[in-house]
């Protein structure tokens, strides 16, 4: 089975004048942090196809993005691809089961069940009766994640996933992000305004982006 | 997606009973206003039953001029002298009532050509006295005996006795030729008929005969249809003013209502666009549920209504002689009332999509929790002592 691979081969993002150069397998985590909210939402829509960006390629799998046509990179986009949001996007009016059922067409009594166990193996007892107010800010993200995986991606795309977390909570959302992708054999890219020394110990990918300078050249990833 | 609304409407049904409320109250308010309105007017067309049985005319005409001027049709003609009672309506107006003076013979005719049931001791009532239909005795508050005194156009008052009853489809008075001589404003008239037209050709059929002649004035169902239709453009004009006032308030009330979900409708977008994407998918919810309250708004409207109507006719209008009728035109043009909370629930949407996409999905949602009742925790034997104060 091919494992998923994201490369970025002297990449300048949107808003920013540097040349990035990194290469993320399955199983990592990755954390893009520094510069503004805007500019970092922009790193991802470049990551993930949606954007082109300044100079450079970015390459999935050993297809590169910037080379395909626009429907080429829309599908790959929505077939490859997941997205989680700082703010978790649940209706409060679903309990967490449903809630991660959104994204179904075709909702059946696996589905349902599958969901259950998918809910309860990332620490949320009893989803099918809890509704967003009555989960944990945690939990809320925890939610939120189980939803962008019921579609399988090969790479999770999270933007500031940590707001509103406390620093103990977002150690164990990074957690939790880092056995999802062993387990998932998944690439997960999350944007913050900057990385929590508290984090440290889960060994995460860092990529730093800076703005405006006069400086330009590679940023060996670290 | 499209299966969320019916979550919504299940767990939040205080709020969806609440903008069909509005919309069931809005639309009662306007069906009511509607049947008062027409209330007058119906009474008024309900006078004017008789066109459908003869037709008036009135002038110089003799009989056998009136027979020659129609040659090849078949008229019957009853001549009478006509004055009329005040006949009270609703918000101080008032109709007429037609009270015909006529010979013993040519009263059995007319009794007859209305399939009317006489009430009385005698064909015609003695001096002084007048067969009156039951409606008017209800609007006046009258029976058989009563003794009315009445003013007429000039405010000179005019006496008369209710010796008699006229049953029938068709409100007439009735009363001999000396008594009508002593009312108000009377005039010599022909009530004209034919067994082989209906009231409608023989008064076509007339007003081309006497097209020519100022004399002459015809009187039948096509002057009473024009003159319905002139009244009831007045409650026209009322409704849809009526109608325009309370749709706006019903936006404002319903942009009330859904104002509180502002920010899931924003969370819709976002999930429509991510999962489905399409943005109009996010509209389905929203739509599915003001449109579900709009309609059970209008329904139960609707029921209440009918209910309501019906309690006042037969409680207030009835009694006071007074028809009324559903007005079925306000029923279905009131559909549009449901519009209101769609309209608002789109215009919230639109304002949703304004958002700053970038802060909004990087901001954390904020749930609302109850808040603790500390009065409860105080006195509960189950609380621990770290949670009390």
């Amino acid at each position: 089975m091919v494992l998923t691979t994201l490369e970025l081969s002297h990449v300048t993002f949107p808003g920013s004048n540097r040349q990035y150069h990194a290469r993320f397998k399955a199983g990592q985590v990755a954390v893009i942090y520094g510069e503004t909210p805007s500019v970092r939402y922009r790193a991802l829509q470049v990551v993930s196809g949606q954007l082109l960006p300044e100079h450079g390629l970015v390459t999935l799998n050993g297809q590169i993005l910037n080379e395909m046509p626009v429907d080429k990179r829309v599908e790959i986009t929505r077939s490859q691809y997941g997205f989680m949001y700082g703010n978790d996007l649940l209706l409060d009016y679903l309990t967490a089961v449903e809630n991660c059922l959104i994204p179904e067409q075709n909702i059946t009594g696996i589905t349902i069940e599958r969901t259950k166990i998918l809910l309860r193996s990332l620490g949320i007892n009893k989803p099918e009766l809890l509704f967003p107010d009555q989960l944990s800010s945690l939990h809320r993200k925890l939610v939120s994640l189980a939803r962008c995986l019921r579609l399988r991606p090969s790479i999770l795309l999270a933007f500031e996933p940590s707001a509103g977390l406390s620093d103990e909570e977002t150690a164990s959302l990074y957690s939790t992000f880092r056995t999802t992708a062993m387990d998932r054999e998944l690439i997960i890219l999350a944007t913050e305004a900057a990385v929590d020394p508290g984090l440290t110990h889960l060994n995460l990918i860092t990529l730093g982006i800076e703005g405006d300078n006069e400086q330009s050249g590679k940023e060996e990833l670290k | 997606m499209n299966q969320t609304f019916g979550a919504y409407i299940g767990r939040r049904w205080q709020r969806v009973a609440a903008a069909a409320g509005l919309i069931g109250l809005a639309f009662t308010a306007v069906f009511l206003f509607s049947l008062l309105l027409t209330a007058n007017p119906a009474t008024q067309a309900q006078l004017e039953v008789r066109s459908t049985r003869w037709v008036k005319v009135a002038g110089r005409i003799a009989v056998s001029e009136l027979e020659a001027a129609v040659p090849g049709v078949d008229i019957r003609v009853i001549p009478a002298t006509v004055s009329y009672l005040r006949y009270p309506l609703l918000w101080g107006r008032s109709a007429l009532l037609p009270v015909y003076g006529m010979s013993e013979e040519d009263a059995r005719h007319l009794l007859k050509l209305a399939d009317s049931t006489l009430r009385a001791e005698r064909t015609l009532p003695g001096p002084g006295g007048v067969y009156v239909p039951p409606m008017f005795l209800r609007s006046l508050n009258l029976h058989v005996g009563s003794e009315v005194e009445s003013p007429d156009s000039l405010q000179r008052s005019y006496q008369y006795r209710v010796e008699g009853i006229i049953e029938g489809e068709v409100p007439y008075a009735l009363t001999s030729t000396e008594t009508v001589a002593s009312m108000p404003a009377q005039e010599q008239v022909l009530l004209v008929y034919s067994p082989a037209l209906n009231t409608a050709e023989l008064e076509a059929a007339l007003e081309q005969a006497f097209a020519s002649s100022s004399d002459v004035r015809i009187t039948g169902p096509g002057y009473y249809g024009q003159l319905h239709r002139e009244r009831m453009r007045e409650h026209t004009l009322l409704l849809t003013v009526t109608l325009a006032l309370v749709f706006m308030g019903l936006f404002l009330g319903h942009w009330i209502i859904w104002g509180r979900d502002r920010s899931l409708l924003a969370v819709e977008q976002v999930l429509a666009k991510l999962y489905y994407h399409a943005l109009w998918q996010s509209l389905f919810r929203p739509v599915a549920v003001s449109l579900s309250a709009g309609l059970a708004g209008y329904g139960g409207g609707l029921l209440l209504s009918l209910v309501t109507a019906l309690g006042i006719g037969h409680f207030w209008l009835l009694p006071r002689g007074i028809s009324y009728q559903i007005p079925w035109p306000a029923v279905l043009v009131s559909l549009i009332l449901i519009l209101a909370p769609v309209m608002a629930n789109l215009l919230h949407w639109a304002q949703a999509r304004k958002l700053d996409q970038i802060e909004f999905l990087r901001q954390a949602q904020e749930f609302k929790k109850a808040e603790v009742d500390h009065e409860v925790v105080r006195s509960s034997p189950h609380v621990s002592s770290g949670l009390q104060g």
